[in-house]
């Protein structure tokens, strides 16, 4: 009898203590998907209705006064006609925006896929290196992981200057390939690679290339499309390397389009914003289980 | 495992699906595209020339209308013609209604008056038929009768004998205005002189009156000094004649004690203190003396003056008096004169303006016979301002003809920038000429546009041809041709509230192709044709100027070029 009462009475805290959970839980997931939702469900608005609803926020004269319907900012979920006039001047009337696409794709693509190699070379080198002179670099590394790019955008524009890069992707694909974050990501995870299948694949004559490609390589697979992941979402959004370092607007991401919207395109930027989404939430339904298995091990929990 | 690698084709299929999908819309997106942008035909901007024209519109008026006037006061029976009828000279206009005319009735009052008084003072003259007869044979204006000879001769006679009576009234006006009473009132210059003269004289005479005393008193010792030394002088002088006549002791002695004492007396005479006193007394004295002979020759100039003037009036008034007989004399010759004849004079006039009054009622009469208004020149009527009923006015208009090959004008207003393309004497072109056959235009003036005297011009057409008076018709004159740098068709020009511009095309190289925006040039039109125009703006040179488009385009759109 006591025993079953304790059950029930434990019971009865998992069962508060996982509502209570549920709740703070789900108002922070409201808080959060809000916004998302909003900017779907207005992309099937019409301008019109955008400019009745968000006018006091967007509409201004050319005298720069405002100028606008109603003082009172209407956030609508549910349009008053469904309209998918904004996807078709997006997706069939300007090129622009579909250029802008494949311009970010173009961008983020390579950095991702370059970066990764980078990376996975450089923490292995930084696996099976010893001595002082490798601390110092790993040490460095961090600390320039740790510096926010804001730090070193000066520096990154006068070296891309001195190198005649700017203008040209290779100002973005450079530093975006030698980036740090990755490969401090996968020295933390080589070296939880257990040191006995090295020594047995090198007792076996295997050399550091055999090793590297036959042992660490395979083994990272997960961290490795944790770390992609990471990467492209992070330069899937990149605004401000883009907006120094490419003069010319036909060469600029969507993002950047997107950090540039006026009060008459509210329609087109939900509507490309909708778009946009769509690759990242892609690659992350992709790769969430790899990317839950990297941040475990990253918090060290094996699972 | 299952549903992860289940999840896993999903969202892998899902990402190829959407890719794909992009990818074949960025493919087709230009194609797309194109259809919806506005087709456009573009032309270079390229230097030329132009042959500067002027174009207006105006209304044909004619060039000189005669108008038809009627001198009587009559009714209108029946118009005959209207506007745009051709007549020619001796054409009926207007027909009126019979009756005699204001005209004829007041000269028919005007006769009867005339013979009345004529034929009043005829009997009250005395005169009989006879009489009346001869002088109804002499013609009063004629200057061969004695009558006219003799009247004239004494009215000539009384007129001059008037003037000359005039004339000497009008010397002895002014010879007392300027000359008597000027001397007697003593307001003329010579007479005040001489007054002042005299009031000089006794105005030193009275204070020589005054003096006087204070230097006789004064100069009493040296008067006797003087005495002695006159004495002395005498006995000198005489002592000295006497010795030089014979110079004996006695005569001798005596030159020597006259010398001594002449000597003395002068020596005392000198030495005396009063001898300065009695060269004033001396002087005033001696300015008395002039005064008063200063003061008998003015009043002798005065009485002699005087008496002159009085001569001269009097022989002024006989002269006066002279022409005063003489025109009486003149005039009673001429009245009676007159009053032989005056009974004869009168009727005379009253007989020729009788016989004025006879004249003028025939030709009234004549006049009134009329009963039609005939056109008095060949040609067309422009307008008729009669109605049937309506009375004319002696004097006025009744109708206006245009005169046949006289022509028409046209005038329209033109800036002075579009005058310099022109000037008179150029031939002008009828716009839509295959409207009117046979229409010659010409500019006969060009002029400040008294509208606008500022900025614009009156050009003035001399036309002929198949045209009506009213008709409004636009020409076109000008040939002068000059080089321009940038010349573009007419289509090309747009005009918006900020002025006129065109579009030029401004190509863009993208990853997709070659785009092509519309960029706005404001221009200003320094010259235009019929079908180019000479314009003014930022150009770069060989610029694509966009000349018509499917659609309405506006600055910054994107264009598609017509394919060739």
């Amino acid at each position: 009898m006591k025993k079953v009462n304790s059950i029930s009475k434990r019971h009865k805290r998992e069962l508060i203590s996982g509502i209570i959970i549920l709740i703070v839980v789900g108002f922070f997931a409201l808080v959060f998907l809000t916004p998302i939702v909003l900017t779907i469900t207005n992309s099937f608005m019409t301008q019109t209705e955008l400019s009745a609803n968000y006018g006091a926020v967007f509409a201004t004269s050319e005298k720069g006064g405002k100028v606008f319907i109603s003082k009172i900012v209407n956030l609508k979920f549910i349009p008053d006609k469904v309209s998918f006039s904004q996807y078709i001047t997006v997706l069939l009337k300007s090129p622009d925006y579909l250029i802008k696409f494949w311009n970010s794709v173009i961008l983020v693509v390579p950095i991702v896929i370059f970066q990764l190699l980078t990376a996975l070379f450089a923490s292995y080198g930084f696996m099976r290196a010893k001595g002082r002179i490798k601390e110092i670099i790993f040490f460095l590394y961090i600390i320039l992981m740790l510096m926010p790019y804001q730090v070193t955008l000066v520096p990154n524009y006068l070296v891309s200057n001195w190198l005649h890069l700017i203008d040209t992707r290779w100002a973005i694909w450079l530093p975006g390939i030698a980036s740090p974050f990755a490969v401090y990501l996968l020295t933390k995870f080589m070296r939880r690679v257990p040191t006995s299948y090295i020594e047995a694949a090198q007792i076996d004559g295997a050399g550091e290339w055999q090793i590297f490609k036959l042992i660490c390589a395979p083994l990272s697979k997960s961290c490795l499309y944790s770390v992609a992941i990471l990467v492209f979402i992070d330069y899937w959004n990149m605004v401000e390397q883009p907006l120094i370092l490419l003069n010319d607007s036909e060469k600029h991401p969507l993002s950047v389009f997107l950090s540039q919207i006026n009060s008459g395109e509210t329609g087109l930027a939900f509507a490309v914003a909708t778009i946009y989404m769509v690759p990242g939430l892609l690659v992350f339904l992709y790769g969430e289980d790899y990317l839950v298995e990297g941040i475990m091990y990253q918090g060290g929990i094996k699972g | 495992m299952n549903e992860t690698s289940k999840r896993k084709d999903w969202v892998k299929n899902a990402a190829i699906i959407f890719l794909s999908v992009l990818l074949v819309l960025t493919f087709f997106s230009n194609t797309i595209m194109n259809y919806s942008l506005p087709e456009v035909a573009a032309q270079y901007c390229m230097s030329g020339s132009i042959t500067n024209k002027v174009r207006g519109t105006g209304v044909v008026e004619s060039a000189d209308p005669y108008s038809v006037t009627y001198k009587e006061t009559r009714k209108i029976a029946s118009v005959k013609v209207k506007p745009g009828d051709e007549v020619k000279k001796g054409d009926v206009l207007y027909l009126l209604e019979e009756g005699e005319s204001g005209e004829l009735k007041e000269a028919e009052s005007a006769l009867k008056t005339a013979k009345s008084e004529y034929e009043k003072a005829a009997i009250e003259g005395g005169f009989s038929s006879s009489d009346t007869a001869n002088f109804e044979k002499r013609d009063p204006n004629s200057d061969s009768t004695e009558y006219q000879d003799k009247g004239a001769r004494l009215k000539k006679a009384k007129e001059s004998t008037d003037e000359a009576l005039e004339k000497v009234q009008k010397e002895i006006e002014d010879f007392e205005y300027y000359t008597y009473n000027k001397w007697n009132d003593g307001s003329s210059e010579e007479r005040a002189n001489l007054d002042r003269a005299i009031e000089e004289a006794k105005d030193a005479q009275e204070y020589w009156e005054r003096i006087k005393g204070q230097y006789e008193s004064g100069y009493s010792e040296y008067k006797e000094l003087l005495d002695t030394y006159n004495k002395a002088q005498v006995a000198y002088e005489n002592a000295k004649k006497a010795y030089e006549n014979k110079e004996t002791e006695a005569n001798k002695e005596k030159y020597s004690e006259a010398k001594q004492a002449y000597k003395e007396a002068k020596e005392a005479l000198n030495n005396s203190t009063e001898k300065d006193s009695y060269d004033q007394y001396l002087s005033a004295s001696l300015e008395f003396q002039n005064a008063e002979n200063t003061e008998k020759q003015c009043e002798k100039a005065i009485e002699d003056r005087k008496r002159e003037l009085e001569k001269q009036y009097v022989a002024f008034k006989d002269r006066e008096y002279e022409a005063k007989k003489a025109s009486e004399k003149a005039t009673k010759e001429l009245e009676e004169f007159q009053s032989d004849y005056s009974g004869s004079s009168s009727v005379v006039d009253l007989y020729v303006a009788y016989q004025d009054a006879k004249k003028a009622y025939d030709e009234a009469k004549e006049k009134a016979s009329n009963v039609q208004i005939t056109s008095p020149v060949s040609g067309v009527v422009l307008s008729t301002s009669k109605v049937a009923g309506e009375t004319t006015e002696s004097g006025e208009e009744v109708a206006s003809i245009q005169l046949a090959g006289k022509g028409f004008t046209l005038s329209f207003a033109v800036t002075k920038d579009q005058a310099r393309y022109i000037s008179v004497g150029d031939e002008a072109e009828v716009t839509n000429s295959y409207w009117y056959t046979d229409v010659h235009a010409k500019i006969t003036s060009i002029k400040t546009d008294p509208q606008d005297p500022q900025a614009g011009k009156k050009v003035t057409f001399q036309l002929e041809g198949d045209i009506t008076n009213g008709q409004s018709l636009t020409l076109t004159a000008g040939k002068r041709t000059a080089n321009y740098d940038f010349i573009v068709p007419n289509s090309a020009i747009r005009e918006d509230n900020n002025g006129k511009f065109v579009l030029r095309i401004k190509s863009k190289s993208t990853p997709l192709g070659n785009r092509y925006i519309a960029e706005r040039v404001d221009v200003t039109v320094i010259a235009e044709d019929d079908t180019h125009s000479a314009v003014n703006g930022v150009f770069e040179g060989y610029d694509y100027i966009i000349t018509t488009s499917s659609k309405p385009i506006e600055e910054g759109q994107q264009v598609r070029l017509k394919e060739s």
